[in-house]
């Protein structure tokens, strides 16, 4: 019996990781996003108010789940844009100077997984001099994939988080696979090429590695972490040496599987692992003295007093539990009875071409709604209807914050300019960008183009494009015959010779 | 059961999951770069299942072997040397308290030998990884790299990554070993030096941190700043465009 309870004793969760489970709950408590139940829930990401907000630790905000913005992905996308850099920035100050590396340690839901899978049992490769040393490249990720690459970019007007783009194993993870995982989201795979082949790669490399080496994503790639092991020696809370109590036995630094050099440095994720180790007492949790615990018990303590501390804790105990419970009941309940957001009613006046035995819809084969839409550059007109120009049209669905939407429109001016009698390229302008970046885009890179710049409609922007089955990612292209009827959808960055061999057909 | 038998049942556990896991990995690796090679649109669910289902024979040998482990935790008991880094820290403090010059010269210099072969392998590993990291970055900064097909060149210049990493990191695991084996020697050689060249390590000096909340105060208060005059100037609704419409390329879909 004692050995049955020793063996759960030994298994049994800490606190930490029970902290790290209720914070990776927390982060993605989307649960809906996950499942479809006949078409309530669609396997969409989360589009509420709460995504304005960037979540502390890594948790890549295409997950299903996530209902906060990832702080890298919001980061990157922040470089080149002053008042989302003052946001951003000061977010993460805030979170660095408040809790330093203790996020790695305590909140990141990446770094919970990396935990799980290095508790399976194998053999470990231990700390040593080398990792000490690829414990500084996180540095070299952090200047390179986060600063130097997207500011270089963002000189030339496009916008490319490079780290979430080529190395991020939790966007890959979370939001790659996360969607894909569901059957709603069939339609993604079409977009599957190099990209996510080397993506797929190193995430299941750093997966399997974690399992041989403690953290090893945390420890030697992650940018987060090296944002704040800047911050860590001087935040406010985490953990603390006592240098008048220390006797430099070392027994923290042999017992702690990070690559520190002594407890509190940058490589420190205050996890109090070491707490316990100490034969002294000299490591201590630090932080405004209301908030520490007062009841830890000493080893000076008489069984009296310990007695009283252990009953007193168990309260605070029960009572901290309980909050936490109700707050992430709360949250999930909040996000599950949150209403779907309905699909947007379609223009009010729909010519039907009566030529044409199809109905109205968005699928291929369909007849396709029909809106005017506000023109930005391109035409005299000031609207256009995508439907009812005549000739074969391509509706791209772009806007400037998206790499790949920047990246084909090339392709769409090309087909605009070679195919200028039979084809009309319209790219509508999504979500509240306002006018103003999308025009200035527009003038700058593509004056004079025959590509018809328009505006989508509805209160938020972008109601045309779910109208045509938009699915909350972009580019999204959909190509109309001069019938009016939806021919292909794509979406996928595209081609010219793709772009092409879809229209050949069409123009016969 | 002896600790010897144990021992060798952890030694055979080990290296059976070392295996399956390393063959899972290398099998989906394998299967993704499959589906990959077979062309444009060559991804589907149908196609992802049918390269991927072959793999489900090792993947429930691999998930019954991590749940034996689990089960017989108390027969597969921790190495004695367990400790992430207890043979360095013990190192530490014998140098530290260890005066080679007070040695018989015939230690010191073996000493200085098993050190300076350490060394060697260390800064080869250094050198690699700093020419990998140059010869990526350069490769990975250089806009002549950069065709029309932007995407593909990218993806090519991080597969430089692997011949650019992958050398020094080879490298950097024989040097751990060869560190191991060279640490526990030198342990060895300086458990050997005389009473008279050993002396207490010297006790660091706490340093004064009066400063540090003002420093905390000061750089909450530029964090609240940033963060309010950020919102108000239009940040959250950019973090929440970003967060709420996903570019797939930007997630790495494609």
């Amino acid at each position: 019996m004692a050995k049955i309870k020793s063996f759960f004793q030994k298994i049994w969760p800490s606190k930490r990781k029970w902290m790290q489970l209720y914070f990776a709950l927390l982060f993605n408590a989307n649960l809906k996003g996950f499942v479809n139940v006949d078409g309530l829930f669609n396997g969409k990401i989360y589009e509420g108010n709460t995504k304005k907000m960037c979540v502390p630790g890594i948790n890549c905000y295409s997950c299903p789940g996530a209902v906060g913005a990832c702080p890298l992905g919001s980061l990157q996308g922040a470089i080149g844009e002053k008042n989302t850099l003052f946001y951003v920035g000061g977010t993460l100050m805030l979170y660095a100077i408040l809790f330093g590396r203790m996020i790695c340690g305590w909140l990141c839901p990446f770094g919970w997984i990396q935990e799980l899978l290095h508790k399976i049992k194998t053999p470990k490769v231990k700390k040593n001099r080398i990792t000490k040393v690829l414990s500084y490249f996180k540095y070299v990720v952090l200047a390179f994939f986060v600063i130097i690459v997207p500011t270089m970019y963002a000189f030339r007007n496009v916008p490319l988080p490079a780290f979430c783009k080529y190395i991020c194993p939790a966007g890959t993870l979370e939001g790659g696979i996360g969607l894909l995982s569901n059957k709603v989201n069939d339609s993604y795979f079409s977009m599957l090429g190099p990209l996510f082949t080397w993506k797929f790669l190193l995430m299941v490399s750093i997966l399997v590695g974690c399992i041989f080496v403690f953290r090893l994503f945390c420890r030697f790639l992650c940018p987060l972490g090296a944002l704040y092991a800047l911050f860590n020696r001087f935040s406010i809370f985490g953990i603390k040496l006592n240098r008048d109590k220390c006797v430099d036995c070392n027994r923290c630094i042999a017992h702690c599987e990070m690559d520190i050099r002594h407890v509190g440095d940058p490589e420190c994720i205050s996890c109090g692992e070491c707490i316990a180790v100490c034969p002294t007492e000299a490591i201590q949790w630090k932080g405004p003295k209301i908030l520490l615990p007062k009841n830890v018990v000493s080893k000076d303590d008489t069984p009296e007093v310990a007695k009283a501390k252990n009953k007193k804790k168990l309260v605070t105990r029960i009572v901290s539990t309980v909050v936490l419970l109700a707050i992430l009941v709360g949250t999930g309940v909040y996000h599950w009875n949150k209403a779907a957001v309905p699909m947007p009613k379609p223009p009010a006046q729909q010519d039907v071409n009566p030529e044409v035995d199809a109905p109205l819809g968005n699928a291929v084969g369909n007849l396709c709604y029909g809106a005017d839409l506000k023109v930005i550059v391109g035409t005299d007109a000031a609207t256009i209807n995508p439907v009812k120009t005549g000739k074969v049209t391509i509706i791209n669905f772009w806007g400037t914050w998206c790499t790949g939407c920047i990246a084909e429109l090339p392709y769409f001016n090309e087909i605009a300019v070679n195919y200028q009698e039979n084809v009309t390229v319209v790219a509508v302008h999504c979500l509240p960008d306002g006018n103003k970046p999308a025009r200035e885009f527009a003038d700058r890179e593509y004056p004079g183009s025959p590509i018809v710049f328009a505006f989508d409609y509805g209160a938020t922007l972008n109601d045309y494009y779910t109208l045509l089955g938009g699915r909350g990612a972009y580019p999204y292209t959909v190509i109309v015959d001069e019938r009016g009827v939806i021919t292909h959808t794509f979406f996928d960055p595209l081609t010219y010779d793709k772009l092409e061999n879809a229209i050949l057909p069409l123009l016969k | 059961m002896t600790q010897n038998t144990k021992l060798w049942m952890r030694r055979i556990y080990f290296a059976l999951i070392t295996v399956a896991l390393l063959t899972v990995a290398v099998l989906l690796m394998v299967q993704c770069v499959a589906i990959y090679r077979l062309g444009d649109d060559a991804f589907t669910r149908e196609s992802v299942a049918a390269h991927f289902a072959p793999i489900a024979v090792p993947v429930y040998i691999c998930l019954g072997l991590v749940a034996a482990g689990f089960a017989l935790s108390p027969l597969l008991p921790a190495a004695p040397d367990s400790q992430p880094d207890r043979d360095v820290v013990t190192l530490r403090r014998l140098q530290a308290k260890t005066d080679l010059t007070a040695c018989p010269a015939e230690l010191t210099r073996t000493v200085c030998k098993t050190r300076r072969a350490r060394n060697r392998h260390y800064y080869i590993t250094l050198a690699l990884l700093a020419i990998g990291t140059a010869v990526f970055l350069w490769y990975a900064l250089d806009s002549g790299n950069y065709t029309n097909d932007f995407n593909g060149s990218m993806v090519n210049a991080m597969w430089w990554l692997l011949p650019c990493m992958g050398v020094p990191a080879l490298y950097g695991v024989f040097t751990a070993f060869f560190c191991r084996r060279s640490v526990k020697k030198e342990i060895g050689l300086l458990r050997t030096a005389p009473k008279e060249a050993l002396s207490p390590a010297p006790k660091t000096q706490p340093k004064s941190e009066k400063w540090m909340p003002f420093l905390q105060g000061g750089m909450v208060a530029i964090g609240i700043g940033m963060l309010v005059y950020g919102a108000l100037i239009g940040g959250a609704d950019e973090v929440f465009k970003k967060a709420a419409a996903i570019c797939t390329e930007c997630i790495g879909l494609g």
